[in-house]
């Protein structure tokens, strides 16, 4: 095809601006062009022209159309300029809420694209977009994979726009700013960026700001896109940017001074920065009761070493360190593995992969049957396979105690990096022991201790816990919300307090 | 947050933990220079004389706290001096580390893999120390304040617990004590307190560097008291005669770990695990303040890549070396003069400070 | 780039080397009690391994073979079997009389146990009256296995305050301290084990035993907080009292006069009444209850005297651990006698003052 300057601004001749629009619009059927002759009495030749299915038809030809051609009277604005008439017909003729006035080809292009309408008019080298969208969405549901017992049941969908009036309902403060622009050459997908002025740190809004800014992509088809073109360490296991389903998470993180990205078509949010602890907590921790809310959080944090290191502890401790165990419980694996044809470790690997399997299968199939999928593997393979001898009965506790515990990780992504990082210390069990699991320790935290989000430390705020002990008192426990009036110090905040914003 | 420098205290956490492996790795020296469990006071004279020490230099290095040692005696001597403490400091620090490398990688051979070559232990334990150092010191104090976290703490934690086999009357008695003894061992106490060497370097990285007195002051005692501590600990179980009969008191005190409802029959291997961690963490940052003073001297630009250099240098020292516990009786000399040097330098350096500021 | 290659190298170092030390579990056998008998110039090692089997009965294997030392036992033990042998979960130590009383062979064992990084310190020590052989091999119908009969029967025992030593530890650390040490004596009772009394090892050396009221009399004294004393029986007015002591507190003087070794204990004990006889009301009396309390004391006296003339003159055994209460309280004295401690313990003036106090007389008058 051949190029069109796409960058040219609208003609004067409204017939070469057809032609050149349908040039562009070539074997695209669902692009509508309507010509009308509009005016009482003298009639203009305008086009208007959108994106079947994107659009609300009813406000176009309502409030549009329907307009144009009965009450425009042109006898009234004969006496202006030609260039001006655009103004004219936007401020008297068009009762649209949202108008906006083109001037090149490309701008119109990008808006019809978007779900608007755009509105032509002969003898005039400026076009008129009136605002339209409206394309079939899905209601504001409850967020699948974060539910909880005690808190709101909506949740973010498909549409940004509804996203950000579901965290503004919630922040009733012109300081909540939102930012749009738009990422992916050929997607055009919308992103906002959204913070509270007086909160955020402002070296964090620049990085990422300028990271958004740098992304070169053709399209953007989830949140994911983005977060992985805008982390810092794009090879870590670990994620480091968090995201939600939940708009009363999104505007807890936007109240802690964090910066929340909202993008088209995902119905979920970016958060950033995100650190260690930030994975670990819930929103529900903050609806609950704190105690038993401390008690969670604590669980959680038990979870974790059980996820990552228990399955290798097995193997460790069966291969190189049998003496760890209380003598009864020694002699009795020692009994159960005598018939077992294969080592500790091989066993280990085949039944977490067996559980992989099952977590994989059951995600895949649709919910009755997931769960169906979930028991008979559980139940059938491990107790099978415990009978015909190829598994020790410890090992399958072991195994269905990580995979319990994995479930606890209240976020999908780390709690899918821990499952991974299980397969790694079950190798340096395998060839090291208990030194291996040590080394093996010493490196993850070397690892997570270089790690950053947005600039801020991963480990905040464990890295300096005297300095930022306030923060503390927001990780492995959870304080009274009257004791949480600081904001995290981490993020070095002009506003501290909570409390007499 | 945001920039590359460390905290105070993340600071104070290093020079804590680099002090604590040194003290438990030449505890036995000092159980066996003393005869008595008076031992204690040669750790307190000597903590004292540092205590004085750091004052003098602290109020020297005001004027240079940008320096570390090295630069600051770059600007007051000649060249030939700075570029001699620039080596000294380097080669104490190699010969530090690679001590430590030898031990820590002894007792994980004698208690956890007792068939695996202990040259496959050091290089495990080198490259992925290797891997923090060439981070920097923002990751090596991050990982420091970590791993105080998870390992020494719950380290010490669980030491605690060995008391319930202790006998607290063998913490007598301490009149008359063994003078002699005591002031012979003050060197090698001194010694132990590597962190002094340390700060001299690590002070002039932190942010906000006012606070440099006061923690270093806060370390002395910290380290002190731990110091002071775990000796008694190992006196109150052991008795004086039998604690000088160990070769690592500390991995033998873990054998008597009994907490209740604790299931693991052989506490010492959790133990060991947990000092693991610590002991790896002092061998990166050891690394990483050799790496330093090596970019001092040589006036480089970047310090990461000298720990290429340091890793075959290590390897070599530490399986080369025959290892502290047989070293023991050759060591008393050289232990004299290192730590007479240590003292020395940076109060030479401080003196030599003071008195140029007075003359401008 | 960078990051690729360290990986890989660790990696690679990760997959070259390793597994050297891997022995799964079921391919181990656990020691769990060794016997050492002397045998000519060498050791006999007789050693009791649990059977690893599935099912609920449990049974063990006996290994015996002679060697210089642990190692060589391991050593044949390894060319005798399918197994690794692995000495991790050991839980007692039998040493045969004849061997205790050999002082050189008990030190070579001594340090062996001392020395190896594998062996736990905490493992527990008793001495066979007879052949260690004998003890391990005795079949006992309710608890199979003999390491962990003996290992529970110990730690009970101790706990209870019957006996002074239960680890290798204790027994090394009181050898090292004061050179004498109580260590448990076990004996074959019919089918199954007993321990009761206590042998006395006096620099690595097996010098005597101590009877079970003797050893009672000397546990009292070195540990009044949880003494057990059993029963007092006396009789008055052709009637059987039986006394026992709920509480028991002490206080001690030692110190050195001259080149005497003075040594009072001052005992209260805090009793009750455990029997009397039905009918009788003299317990209500203020004076009969005064007599019972003479008899009582004078009964215990008796022991007790008997007890530290059998430590000072036959045994000349410190088992009061006199010399460690010198060395920590009174350095400078015992400097003085440091060298000939012996012969002043002999010749020490040790007294033993009982108090008594009857806080009860149970649930009738």
């Amino acid at each position: 095809m051949k190029d069109i300057d796409l960058t040219q601004n609208i003609d004067l001749d409204l017939n070469k601006n057809e032609q050149i629009l349908r040039k562009i619009f070539e074997n695209t059927d669902d692009i509508v062009f309507r010509k009308l002759e509009g005016g009482i009495t003298k009639k203009l030749k305008m086009l208007l022209f959108y994106v079947d299915g994107m659009t609300t038809k009813e406000a176009i030809s309502e409030y549009a159309i329907e307009k144009l051609l009965m009450n425009l009277d042109l006898t009234k604005i004969r006496n202006t300029p030609n260039a001006q008439i655009h103004d004219e017909i936007a401020k008297s003729n068009i009762a649209v809420s949202e108008i906006q006035i083109l001037t090149t080809i490309q701008e119109c292009i990008d808006k019809v694209l978007s779900g608007e309408t755009v509105l032509l008019l002969e003898n005039c080298s400026k076009g008129i977009m009136l605002s339209s969208r409206g394309w079939p969405m899905r209601g504001v549901q409850e967020p699948s994979a974060e539910t909880l017992i005690r808190g709101a049941r909506d949740g973010f969908n498909e549409t940004m726009k509804v996203n950000i009036s579901l965290i503004r309902r919630r922040i009733r403060d012109p300081k909540l700013k939102v930012k749009y622009s738009q990422v992916g050459k050929r997607s055009k997908t919308d992103i906002a960026v959204m913070y509270i002025e007086d909160l955020v740190n402002n070296t964090v809004l620049e990085t990422v700001e300028k990271r958004i800014s740098n992304i070169e992509i053709d399209a953007v088809l989830e949140s994911s896109y983005i977060e992985e073109m805008i982390e810092d360490d794009s090879y870590s296991l670990f994620p480091q940017i968090e995201n939600t389903e939940r708009p009363d998470a999104a505007a807890s993180a936007l109240l802690e001074g964090r910066v929340v990205i909202a993008i088209d078509n995902t119905p979920s949010v970016l958060i950033a920065p995100a650190i260690f602890v930030s994975f670990m907590q819930s929103s529900e921790d903050y609806y609950e009761r704190w105690m038993p809310a401390c008690a969670t959080r604590i669980l959680r944090y038990i979870a974790l070493p059980i996820v990552m290191i228990l399955p290798a502890l097995y193997v460790a401790v069966t291969q190189y360190h049998p003496n760890l165990l209380p003598t009864q419980l020694a002699l009795y694996v020692a009994a159960s593995r005598a018939n077992v044809p294969f080592p500790p470790y091989f066993e280990a690997l085949l039944m977490e992969l067996v559980i992989e399997l099952v977590r994989e299968a059951s995600f895949r199939i649709t919910t009755p049957v997931g769960s169906t999928i979930g028991l008979v593997g559980g139940l059938v393979i491990g107790q099978s396979s415990v009978e015909a001898g190829l598994i020790t009965p410890l090992a399958v506790i072991v195994v269905a105690l990580t995979a319990i515990a994995s479930f606890t990780i209240p976020s999908y992504n780390f709690g899918a990096t821990l499952r991974l990082i299980r397969f790694g210390f079950i190798i340096l069990a395998a060839i090291f022991g208990l030194f291996g699991i040590s080394i093996g320790l010493s490196f993850l935290i070397i690892h997570l201790c270089t790690l950053k989000s947005c600039g801020v430390p991963y480990m905040t705020p464990f890295t300096s816990f005297v300095e930022n002990k306030r923060d503390l008192k927001d990780t492995i426990v959870r304080p009274r919300i009257s004791k949480m009036v600081r904001k995290p110090d981490y993020l070095h905040m002009e506003k501290k307090e909570r409390k007499n914003v | 947050m945001f920039n590359q420098d460390i905290t105070p205290y993340q600071n104070l956490s290093i020079l804590v933990l680099v002090s604590f492996v040194l003290q438990s790795m030449l505890m036995p020296i000092i159980l066996t220079g003393v005869n008595g469990p008076e031992g204690w006071i040669s750790i307190l004279i000597a903590a004292f004389l540092l205590y004085i020490a750091i004052k003098a230099i602290n109020k020297a290095m005001k004027k240079h706290d940008e320096d570390t040692i090295i630069s600051v005696s770059d600007k007051l001597f000649p060249k030939f001096i700075s570029k001699f403490i620039g080596v000294y400091y380097i080669l104490m620090f190699l010969t530090v580390n690679s001590l430590i490398l030898k031990d820590f990688a002894e007792q994980i051979k004698l208690m956890m893999m007792f068939r695996t070559p202990i040259s496959t232990i050091i290089i495990t334990v080198l490259l992925t120390a290797s891997y923090a150092t060439k981070k920097g010191i923002h990751s090596i104090a991050n990982i420091t304040n970590i791993a105080l976290l998870t390992s020494l703490i719950p380290y010490l934690l669980i030491i605690v617990f060995s008391t319930y086999y202790a006998d607290y009357t063998n913490i007598f008695p301490v009149y008359p004590a063994d003078v002699e003894g005591i002031l012979k061992s003050v060197p090698n106490a001194m010694l132990s307190f590597l962190g002094f060497s340390v700060l001299l370097f690590s002070n002039s990285r932190v942010v906000t560097k006012e606070k440099n007195m006061k923690i270093n002051k806060k370390y002395l005692v910290i380290s002190s008291v731990l110091y002071i501590g775990s000796y008694i600990l190992i006196i109150v179980k052991f008795g004086t005669k039998e604690a000088a009969n160990l070769v690592w008191p500390f991995v033998s005190i873990m054998k008597f770990v009994n907490i209740p409802g604790f299931f693991f029959e052989s506490t010492e291997i959790v133990g060991l695990c947990l000092q693991i961690v610590v002991i790896f963490t002092s061998i990166c940052i050891l690394a990483f303040f050799t790496n330093l003073a090596m970019q001092e001297t040589f006036k480089t630009r970047e310090n990461g890549y000298f720990i290429f250099i340091q890793i075959p240098i290590l390897y070599l020292m530490a399986a080369g070396l025959p290892g502290m516990y047989m070293m023991f009786p050759y060591i008393q000399i050289p232990i004299y003069i290192i730590s007479g040097m240590n003292l020395l330098i940076p109060l030479i350096v401080a003196y030599a400070g003071s008195r140029k500021k007075r003359s401008i | 780039m960078k990051r690729i290659i360290i990986s890989l190298l660790i990696i690679s170092t990760v997959f070259l080397f390793g597994c050297w030390d891997s022995v799964e579990i079921n391919k181990r056998e656990y020691l769990f009690a060794v016997g050492i008998d002397k045998q000519d110039d060498k050791l006999k090692f007789t050693s009791e391994i649990p059977k690893i089997n599935e099912g609920s009965e449990e049974e063990r294997l006996i290994y015996s073979n002679e060697g210089k030392s642990f190692a060589d036992f391991y050593h044949l033990n390894y060319l005798h079997s399918d197994k690794v042998i692995s000495d991790r979960l050991m839980q007692v130590i039998v040493l045969g009389e004849e061997l205790a009383r050999d002082s050189d062979k008990l030190k070579e064992i001594f340090d062996e146990i001392q020395r190896s990084p594998q062996m736990n310190r905490r493992v527990k020590i008793c001495i066979a009256k007879g052949k260690a052989e004998d003890i391990i091999n005795t079949e006992i119908p309710s608890n199979p296995i003999v390491g962990r009969f003996l290992s529970d029967m110990l730690v009970k025992l101790k706990r209870e305050s019957y006996q002074d030593v239960f680890t290798f530890d204790e027994a090394i650390l009181h050898l090292g301290q004061t050179g004498n040490a109580m260590i448990p004596v076990v004996e074959v009772n019919q089918k199954s084990l007993k321990i009761e009394r206590a042998a006395i090892v006096k620099e690595y050396e097996l010098i005597g035993f101590l009877e079970t009221d003797e050893l009672e009399a000397v546990m009292l004294l070195l540990d009044p907080a949880n003494a057990n004393i059993r029963n007092i029986n006396i009789e008055i007015d052709d009637t059987t009292i039986s006394l026992g002591a709920v509480d028991v507190s002490m206080t001690d003087n030692i110190k050195l006069q001259g080149e005497k070794i003075q040594a009072d204990y001052y005992v209260t004990l805090y009793c009750y009444i455990d029997s009397f006889t039905i009918g009788n009301n003299s317990l209500e009396d203020r004076n009969f209850l005064n007599r019972v309390k003479e008899e009582s004391i004078k009964k215990i006296s008796e022991t007790s005297t008997n007890t530290v003339d059998k430590l000072k003159s036959t045994y000349n055994a410190d088992l009061l651990q006199i010399k460690d209460k010198l060395y920590k309280y009174h350095k400078s004295d015992y400097e003085k006698i440091m060298d000939k401690y012996d012969e002043v313990f002999a010749q020490a003036d040790i007294n033993v003052y009982y108090n008594m106090e009857i806080k009860s007389v149970g649930l009738i008058k």
